[in-house]
């Protein structure tokens, strides 16, 4: 048919066995020549941002950014503390106290706040075999210039903080023990941990997951290149493909120029047969 | 002849601007993960990407493929794909490390259903005039291929693999739309 990319016409059976084998491969790849786990298409809508990981894994150590820890202070009145955000630089823990969220304290002017990131990994085991999703952070306050730590806060505040993957617990170390705090994951991504603040202490997220497989640092790197080779790599095949095809255009045109028409025969000529 | 297709004539040359949008989409497509932390605004950017690539994608004239006499029910394909990546999903134990949001959902399905109409009706269009054979394995290699700068090298047999079972669903049934739900469940498999 003119003007249409004509090929052989493949029969039903051998679309479904090109289906059959085509299935077939992808589940062989996927399950078993890649090591670690594999999801069923590495692909999204964009990467969500890097981690800063105190201690990386080694999938994640190149490229990682370390994690910042704050302090700063809160004034203390006779009333109490007054409202007060405080954050790490890098957003991976956002803590929010109320008005009197820490009670007044004697002579104390002020509150110092200390956040300090920690390997969870050099700190007591997780309950339930859960292992250390990502950064432990240590809370600090205390009442200046006394010196005198603050043990619990007179009024909840509230705890933001950011976890590599999905994790199923959050934990509070109290000086003796792991204790669990409800959290709940932040929409969109579920990695950002939000729970009531009620006491300092060492906070830690655990997961039973796997973790992620991490970026290939070489690849990262070269980002900008290997995405203009793709584009180059795009236009070439395609102009190959356009190449190859016109040329089968044109030996299939010259092949039937070749054949000559056959010529009727008229009444009262008998033919050459 | 539909208004986005282009008879394939020994006199009409092949549409130069085309194939070159093609490129480029496929370069942004690669260096889209490279530039995210370094633009305002990166999920909305994002997102109008995604957005001019769908639109262009559809809009771009492509050649007119013979359909096959024979093919088989949607239904069947759209089951083979999805039932192989859910199989995957389980074998695998692979996930994304953001949860099953909404959000999450609704940009995934927007990316996949975006690069199902720039690998599976664009790429696979132009490249479909020599062989469905070439077009399915082109279009996957450059599907596989924009997702390194991301992931690494380690993930092109998945992604290839992933990338000619969906171009065999685009072969089978002649439409980029099969592959755009399966692509689309694919990445709703990885979020649960």
């Amino acid at each position: 048919m003119p003007g249409r990319t004509s090929g052989r016409v493949p029969s039903r059976r051998r679309l479904l066995l090109a289906g059959l084998g085509a299935v077939l491969a992808y589940l062989l790849v996927a399950t078993m020549l890649t090591s670690g786990p594999v999801r069923p298409l590495f692909d999204g809508f964009a990467p969500p941002p890097e981690y800063r990981w105190l201690v990386p894994p080694p999938a994640f150590a190149a490229g990682n950014t370390p994690p910042e820890g704050v302090r700063t202070t809160i004034a203390l009145g006779p009333d109490g503390s007054a409202a007060r955000g405080v954050s790490t630089p890098d957003g991976q823990v956002v803590l929010t106290f109320g008005t009197g969220a820490i009670a007044p304290h004697g002579g104390d002017r002020s509150v110092r706040v200390s956040v300090t990131p920690v390997d969870g990994n050099r700190l007591r085991a997780l309950p339930r075999g859960l292992r250390p999703n990502g950064n432990a952070y240590r809370l600090a306050l205390t009442y200046a210039p006394s010196g005198d730590p603050v043990t619990e806060l007179a009024k909840p505040g509230t705890l933001v903080l950011t976890v590599p993957e999905l994790g199923w617990a959050l934990y509070r170390d109290d000086g003796s023990a792991w204790q669990e705090v409800s959290a709940q994951p932040v929409p969109p991504r579920g990695v950002d941990l939000t729970a009531q603040l009620t006491a300092p202490g060492d906070y830690l997220d655990g997961t039973d997951l796997p973790l992620p497989p991490g970026p290939d640092p070489t690849t990262t790197d070269n980002a900008g290149w290997i995405a203009l080779g793709i584009g180059v790599a795009a236009v070439l095949l395609i102009g190959a493909a356009l190449l190859v095809a016109r040329r089968r255009r044109r030996a299939r045109i010259s092949a039937s120029a070749e054949i000559p028409d056959p010529v009727p025969a008229s009444p009262g000529h008998p033919s050459d047969s | 002849m539909t208004a986005a297709t282009i008879p394939t004539s020994p006199r009409r040359r092949p549409a130069i601007a085309t194939i070159a949008a093609a490129g480029l989409g496929c370069a942004w497509l690669a260096a889209r993960t490279s530039i995210a932390p370094d633009i305002p605004f990166p999920t909305a950017t994002l997102v109008v990407g995604f957005v001019v690539l769908a639109v262009a994608g559809l809009v771009l004239a492509v050649p007119v493929e013979a359909a096959p006499a024979h093919h088989l029910p949607a239904a069947v394909v759209l089951a083979a794909g999805v039932g192989a990546f859910a199989a995957a999903r389980a074998l695998g134990d692979g996930h994304a490390p953001s949860g099953l949001t909404l959000g999450a959902v609704a940009l995934n399905t927007l990316a996949a259903v975006s690069e199902e109409i720039w690998f599976r009706r664009v790429v696979y269009g132009w490249l479909a005039p020599a062989g469905p054979v070439v077009a399915t394995l082109g279009a996957a290699a450059l599907f596989a291929a924009v997702h390194v700068p991301r992931y690494g090298t380690w993930v092109l047999p998945v992604d290839l693999a992933a990338g000619v079972l969906l171009g065999w669903q685009r072969r089978t049934t002649g439409s980029w739309k099969v592959p755009a739900v399966t692509h689309a469940v694919a990445d709703l498999l990885v979020l649960l």
